[in-house]
């Protein structure tokens, strides 16, 4: 899929610009990332993009690129 | 052997409202409004102090066995399914039945189970009438989570309120009735949904009772319900869609043998993805948790009794229920509704007493 596709479905559950979301932006820094975001993150990135994200993930989660990486590991190829 | 069915199905809820309005004044619009979105939610029902899930369950009973034209003296096995029960010791059921006044030869039990408690005791009920150890069932279902929620824990809150359902289980010819069930556990879950500080293993203490912020900023404290959300919503999403199919593989029906398919209303966002995972089309699906929220073991057989009332369910139609959560659990049964078809129970679903804080 297209590294912007898999941008633009983050953007739209923090209701944020995509622009936003470079590989370094922190998830923690953005108003709506709480713990109900993270909810409907699971099912958005699930339904929209095949990537799971298991509970020890969301842990994990820092920057926007570790969705990225997670999407990679799970053989989502993201072109440009 | 004998089949057993349900034949007729009341809840009731209590009187006060707890409203979104309400919600975004004591934790904050942004908050609020986040959860509302995903769970559907606008009001919850809240049992007023004093008030508990026998008490709603009580109405609910005495309107079904009015409506129905129950003769007590017929009803030979009463289970309470609730995690919020009047006592530890003795079973709630037992006090019901002193309350309505059942007869000496009833057995009275309770089952300790949440979200998936309604097809974990029609099964039981099922299982008692057909080796004929019962005829005619009262099973209810109950709760009142909202008094073992921290009235500061704006993460739960929100999406609870409490209800009671009572179901009436029958003997039946094998032209209709239950059809199948499929009941499951993953233990090694039990810690994602637990009120820690509950029983023998933790017991309360001065420290066990004082309100902490956990690293999202949530309070509680170690008698109240905590919930691992990201879990719960990855068991559910994931698990409950493949246990689906498991059992209509098991119960040898597809989907398009089925005419509505009833699920615990958790929180609409899950709902909505496993109806889509599993590929129940629109027509079969049926939503109830606007008005009340997700009121845990009652909700789905309230949702049942809705789908009933608001004319879906129809005679020789087989419908799904499905159950999921604490436990971690899940169970499923299917139910052929007869030719014959009762009419809905229609009456009020408030308790008749006023109960005000």
């Amino acid at each position: 899929m297209k590294r912007q596709d898999l941008r633009r479905i983050v953007a739209d559950v923090l209701e944020i610009d995509p622009d936003l979301l470079a590989p370094e932006a922190v998830l923690g820094e953005f108003e709506n990332y709480d713990s109900v975001t993270v909810l409907s993150l699971m099912v958005e990135l699930d339904e929209k993009a095949g990537v799971r994200l298991a509970p020890m993930d969301i842990a994990k989660l820092q920057s926007y690129g570790d969705i990225e990486e997670l999407a990679r590991k799970q053989g989502v190829e993201l072109s440009d | 052997m004998t089949n057993s069915r349900i034949s007729a199905i009341h809840y009731c809820v209590p009187r006060l409202r707890l409203t979104n309005e309400e919600l975004e004044e004591r934790f904050g619009q942004r908050q609020v409004r986040s959860i509302v979105k995903m769970a559907g939610i606008k009001e919850r029902r809240i049992a007023a102090p004093g008030q508990t899930a026998a008490d709603l369950a009580y109405w609910a009973t005495r309107r079904l066995v009015e409506d129905r034209k129950i003769d007590l003296a017929e009803i030979d096995l009463v289970i309470f399914a609730s995690q919020t029960p009047d006592y530890q010791i003795p079973a709630t059921a037992c006090v019901l039945h002193g309350r309505l006044g059942l007869s000496d030869r009833c057995a009275a039990f309770d089952v300790n189970l949440g979200c998936t408690a309604y097809p974990y005791s029609l099964s039981i009920a099922h299982g008692l009438i057909s080796t004929g150890v019962a005829k005619k069932a009262l099973v209810i279902n109950a709760e009142t989570l909202t008094k073992v929620i921290h009235p500061e824990d704006r993460s739960l809150i929100p999406l609870h309120g409490d209800a009671a359902v009572v179901s009436l289980v029958e003997a039946c010819p094998e032209t209709s009735g239950f059809r199948g069930f499929l009941l499951g556990t993953d233990g090694i879950g039990y810690e994602h949904l637990i009120i820690p500080a509950s029983g023998m293993r933790k017991p309360r203490t001065a420290e066990s009772s004082l309100p902490v912020a956990d690293e999202s900023g949530i309070v509680r404290s170690q008698e109240h319900l905590y919930m691992n959300g990201p879990a719960i919503f990855h068991f559910s999403i994931h698990k409950i869609p493949e246990v689906i199919n498991q059992a209509l593989a098991q119960f040898n029906v597809g989907m398009e043998d089925l005419d509505l398919v009833v699920l615990h209303q958790a929180n609409k966002t899950m709902v909505n993805q496993i109806y889509r995972t599993v590929g129940v089309p629109e027509e079969k699906q049926f939503y109830f948790m606007e008005t009340v929220g997700n009121v845990s073991g009652p909700s789905l057989p309230l949702t049942l009794a809705e789908a009933w009332r608001q004319g879906r369910v129809r005679p020789r139609s087989k419908t799904l229920l499905v159950a999921f959560g604490v436990g971690l659990s899940w169970g499923v049964a299917l139910h052929e509704w007869p030719e014959e078809l009762p009419p809905a129970v229609v009456g009020p679903v408030e308790p008749e007493e006023e109960i005000l804080p």
